[in-house]
């Protein structure tokens, strides 16, 4: 469902440095699985997600999502993703019933789909008390179990979920956190990024530590735990980071690349997108 | 689900959006419909109260003595008795026959004076506020009577930076000044009489005397005309600020607003194509910038109407609005909102907040405000480099539509280049608009989007450089051209300069500078791999048969629209000019030269640009289009813009630019080389010596079977190669 190859992003910088926020990143997710992105601030999960997410483009290597190249094929690719952030604002002039058959439109649904999306989504996630009010005055529970309906609106085949519990109260975690696990028993193929540990610990089916743009272990919780020594993820997580800092670490280090890379070609990743045409 | 569909559903979203939004509301509505009535007819009752309550005050009149003061009160109530007898024998006058003019009553003073003597000891005050003037009179009016006439002199103090005073002023030299009149009449009455009692003949009219050149103006202009004048002085310049002003809300709502509030990430990740995106955005932009400018003209257009501020402007002639004409306006004006709209957009696209977006809107509403303000000078016509000026140009239009002055050919013109700008603005807007760089705060920096380093190498320019560049050229060239043509009779010695300064400079240099600095492929660019052999074969039986199938349609268009006496005398010398210049000259100044760098350029850069974001056919078709609006000649466009579409078929189809140079070259020279080799050829060609003329068709018929044959084989280039390397992508946005 979701295949990461070497992945690799460049920015460039005001000052003439670039700086490199992945570093050759490759994981897979399959179809009814949970994979957990985790890292410290700064280590590059939510730069990877928003170039699976179609959002940047990769500066090499190759991400598929659901067999389309998200390079090649961006808007077959970006059609079968849920993309949710903590930051994705929803319009605050709109209410959820008027919002949502928006990005069905905007996804390609007829309206009878539409319709029944919406009533579905409405229903599941508990929208109804507050689905025909405007979502600038909805609670940040509310809005994200919006937010979390207009990722689904389409019933993509893969979600992509930074931090989506990130400010929420119990409540709303809970059916939050409930519905991730019904879509993965629904056969999606999940892609989360959190700092709730905890969470990713009783959620996740796998997990990847991502730590200044590389992934430094990944597995199941027992591989997790085989590896590190360590029983709960916290102190896994602790372990791996510092270890991977430490000289004698014989894993993939970590690199603080200050010269221009190598400008990327689009035949690094196959042919350029169609409908964007080659960037100059 | 279509794109227009998809376009549809955004613009619908957005409208819905904004329109809820209270700020926009009060914007666009409240403001002009409310506020600016109400300023207005504010402003102006103030101003009519303030100036009647100055008229109606008692002014403070100091004089040096109780003599003076008698002649002055003298003076005053002469003037007053003299203004009372008239105005009652008008209204006899005017109760006997009604049709009469009125004596302008209105311009007499009515204001009332109170005169003092000054007491010799009073402290050297400040004229204005309990004194008003001071006046000495010399001389007496007593003596008037005696030997001689006496001239009375009357010396007027006042404060001039006080408005009682001044108005002091002017009260009583209107009443000195009757007082005049009246006298010089008194005067010379007395001197005509005596002198017809002395010379035994009856008096003559004294009006023939005092007023023995009698001017009246007559103006032709209808009531109708002189309320598009009048509207044509402020409408036109209230309706470009306020589609701007208009639009500059919705413009950050929509990019920088929507970024701030974190829903462009989110609306970024929906498969929609930025295009898409953007051309509903802007769509919505320019919606609420013509809705905002037609609230306010129709605003403004009725407080002036009502408030009598037309009838001052026109000096209180009857007037009648000219609104046939708005139709025809607000159409001109969907180019120019779509202008602004992409502007914005594409300036508030780099914007991170809304309130960085303000800042980065506010130099484009003074960009957009000299020009206009430049125009609105009453002897600024359209014309010249002014037909291509972004804003000024449509102030103008606007003024000449109201007046009823313009021409057809100053309408497409203004239209053509706005619509170009807005091309471009639209092209650029989706460049910046969801790039990494705008949209990620921590995604690098702008840098990535002008310095060359970060640019990847790329085959062919971008749909938006190409865009760009044309927009840019458009006006470039037309100044180029009426620069040089307006420059010199000698039409040989301007093809030269041409040659120079548009094909060698504008058509060649900077696109090839462009795509040096941008890292594009100059080969695949400009399609500088060598052709197919029957490539040559086609482009040689087009480029032998074109000329007749121009000229054939040339000779219908002119049948059915003439051209005008001016057209066909400047063509008339043009072609005396040439030939008496020698062969190879104009052989290279109009065949080889802009064969070259004409293709170059249009087939080149444009096409290759345009072949990135539409399909084949489009983008044929639009090369064509603008390679005909280059040519700035109305009636030249059709036939230039279909010649254009072949050029560009047969570039497409050989992949390569040499054909089209061949084609081109021989469309452009061939009768001049034949007519300069051999007279008979051409004489045996009937070719008629007046515009309008059509070929026989013993040449018309194998000229089409000719175009038709190199039609066949341009098409068949194509098929033979599909493995050439300079395969043109067929994009499919």
């Amino acid at each position: 469902m979701i295949e990461v190859h070497d992945l690799v992003k460049v920015f460039p910088t005001a000052t003439g440095y670039d700086k490199q926020a992945v570093a050759g990143v490759s994981f897979t997710v399959g179809q009814g699985e949970i994979y957990g992105l985790l890292g410290p601030n700064g280590a590059g999960k939510t730069t990877t997600l928003r170039i699976l997410s179609g959002l940047m483009k990769p500066t090499s290597g190759r991400a598929i999502i659901n067999g389309y190249d998200v390079t090649a094929n961006g808007h077959r690719a970006k059609g079968s993703i849920g993309f949710l952030t903590a930051n994705t604002g929803l319009y605050q002039r709109l209410s959820p019933r008027e919002l949502l058959p928006y990005f069905g439109e905007l996804h390609g649904l007829d309206r009878d789909t539409i319709k029944r999306r919406v009533r579905e989504l409405i229903e599941w996630l508990d929208i109804g008390p507050f689905a025909d009010i405007r979502c600038g005055a909805l609670s940040t529970g509310q809005k994200q179990r919006t937010n979390i309906a207009r990722a689904l609106i389409a019933d993509p085949p893969v979600l992509i979920m930074d931090e989506p519990t990130l400010g929420l109260d119990v409540l709303s975690n809970r059916i939050i956190l409930d519905f991730i696990r019904r879509e993965r028993d629904h056969g999606k193929a999940v892609l989360l990024s959190t700092h709730y540990l905890d969470e990713a610990e009783a959620l996740c089916d796998r997990i990847g530590l991502l730590h200044q743009g590389r992934i430094i272990a990944e597995g199941d919780m027992p591989t997790l735990r085989a590896m590190a020594g360590r029983e709960r993820l916290t102190d896994i997580f602790l372990s791996l980071v510092s270890d991977s800092l430490s000289p004698t670490f014989v894993g993939p280090r970590p690199t603080t690349p200050v010269e221009p890379v190598e400008p990327f070609r689009p035949a690094d990743c196959g042919q350029p997108a169609s409908d964007e045409g080659p960037r100059a | 689900m279509s794109r227009s569909h998809r376009v549809w559903v955004i613009y619908r979203k957005e409208l819905l959006e904004i329109l809820r939004d209270r700020r926009t509301l009060t914007a666009m509505v409240v403001i002009p419909v409310v506020l600016y009535p109400l300023l207005m007819l504010g402003f102006l009752r103030a101003a009519e109260s303030e100036e009647a309550r100055l008229r109606g005050l008692e002014f403070v009149v100091e004089v040096p003595d109780e003599r003076a003061a008698g002649d002055l009160r003298a003076i005053i109530d002469g003037v007053r008795r003299y203004q009372d007898e008239q105005a009652d024998q008008q209204t006899a006058c005017n109760s006997e026959s009604p049709g009469h003019a009125a004596v302008p009553t209105a311009d007499w003073s009515r204001a009332r004076f109170d005169i003092r003597v000054r007491p010799e000891d009073a402290p050297d005050q400040q004229l204005g506020e309990e004194v008003h003037l001071r006046v000495r009179v010399q001389s007496q009016l007593s003596d008037r009577n005696g030997a001689g006439p006496a001239q009375l002199s009357v010396h007027i103090t006042f404060n001039e930076v006080n408005i009682k005073s001044r108005t002091a002023m002017e009260e009583l030299s209107h009443i000195l000044e009757d007082f005049r009149d009246l006298a010089v009449r008194e005067r010379v009455a007395g001197i005509i009489e005596a002198h017809a009692i002395s010379a035994g003949v009856s008096p003559i009219a004294i009006d023939t005397i005092l007023e023995p050149v009698r001017i009246e103006t007559v103006s032709v202009a209808t009531d109708r005309q002189r309320g598009g004048w009048a509207l044509g002085q402020i409408i036109p310049i209230i309706l470009v600020l306020m589609t701007i002003t208009g639009s500059v809300y919705p413009a950050i709502d929509l990019t920088a607003g929507e970024r701030e509030r974190g829903t462009l990430e989110t609306l970024m990740a929906t498969p929609v194509p930025p295009l898409q995106l953007i051309l509903g955005k802007f769509l919505v932009v320019s919606t609420l910038g013509m809705l905002t400018a037609f609230l306010n003209v129709a605003s403004v257009g009725a407080t002036m109407h009502f408030s009598g501020l037309t009838r001052s402007i026109t000096h209180s002639m009857p007037v009648e609005i000219p609104l046939s004409v708005l139709p025809l306006i607000l159409a001109c004006m969907v180019p120019f909102s779509l202008l602004f709209a992409a502007i914005l957009i594409a300036v508030c696209s780099f914007a991170r907040t809304f309130k960085e977006a303000q800042s980065y809107v506010m130099p484009v509403i003074l960009g957009a405000m000299i020009p206009a303000v430049a125009v609105t000078l009453p002897t600024a016509r359209l014309g010249g480099i002014l037909l291509v000026m972004p804003v000024g140009n449509m102030v103008l239009l606007a003024r000449e539509i109201f007046q009823g002055s313009f021409l057809w050919s100053q309408v497409a013109v203004v239209l053509i280049s706005t619509s170009f700008y807005a091309a471009a603005a639209v092209a650029v807007a989706v460049r910046l608009f969801g790039q990494e760089a705008v949209v990620f705060a921590d995604a690098g920096s702008y840098k990535t989007l002008l310095l060359r380093r970060y640019y990847r190498p790329s085959p062919r320019p971008t749909l938006s450089q190409a865009l760009l560049l044309s927009a840019l050229l458009f006006p470039a060239s037309f100044y180029v051209q009426s620069v040089l043509t307006g420059s010199s009779d000698n039409f040989i010695r301007t093809l030269g300069w041409l040659a120079i300064a548009q094909f060698a400079g504008l058509f060649v240099l900077l696109p090839v500078a462009l795509t040096a600095y941008y890292r594009i492929d100059v080969v695949e660019t400009f399609r500088l791999r060598l052709p197919p052999a029957r490539a040559w074969l086609a482009a040689l039986l087009l480029g032998c048969s074109s000329w007749a199938l121009a000229h054939q349609f040339v000779a219908l268009q002119t049948r059915l629209a003439p051209p005008s006496d001016a057209l066909r005398e400047a063509f008339k010398l043009i072609e005396s000019q040439l030939a008496a210049a020698p062969l190879w000259q104009v052989v290279l100044l109009l065949a080889v030269v802009p064969a070259v760098c004409e293709e170059l350029f249009f087939r080149g850069f444009l096409l290759s640009g345009l072949a990135q974001g539409l399909r084949k056919g489009s983008a044929i078709i639009l090369a064509g289009l603008v390679f005909g609006i280059f040519h700035f000649i109305m009636d030249r466009v059709p036939v230039t813009a279909l010649l254009g579409i072949c050029l560009g078929y047969v570039c497409w189809q050989a992949r390569s630019i040499w054909p089209g140079i061949l084609f081109h070259a021989l469309h452009n020279g061939l009768l001049m080389v034949l007519n300069a080799v051999s007279p008979e050829t051409v004489k045996w060609l009937g070719m008629p010596d007046e515009l309008g003329g059509l070929l026989p068709a013993r040449v018309l018929v194998p000229a089409l079977a000719l175009f038709a044959a190199g039609l066949c084989l341009a098409a068949s280039c194509n098929r033979r190669a599909p493995d050439s390397p300079a395969t043109l992508p067929d994009h499919h946005p």
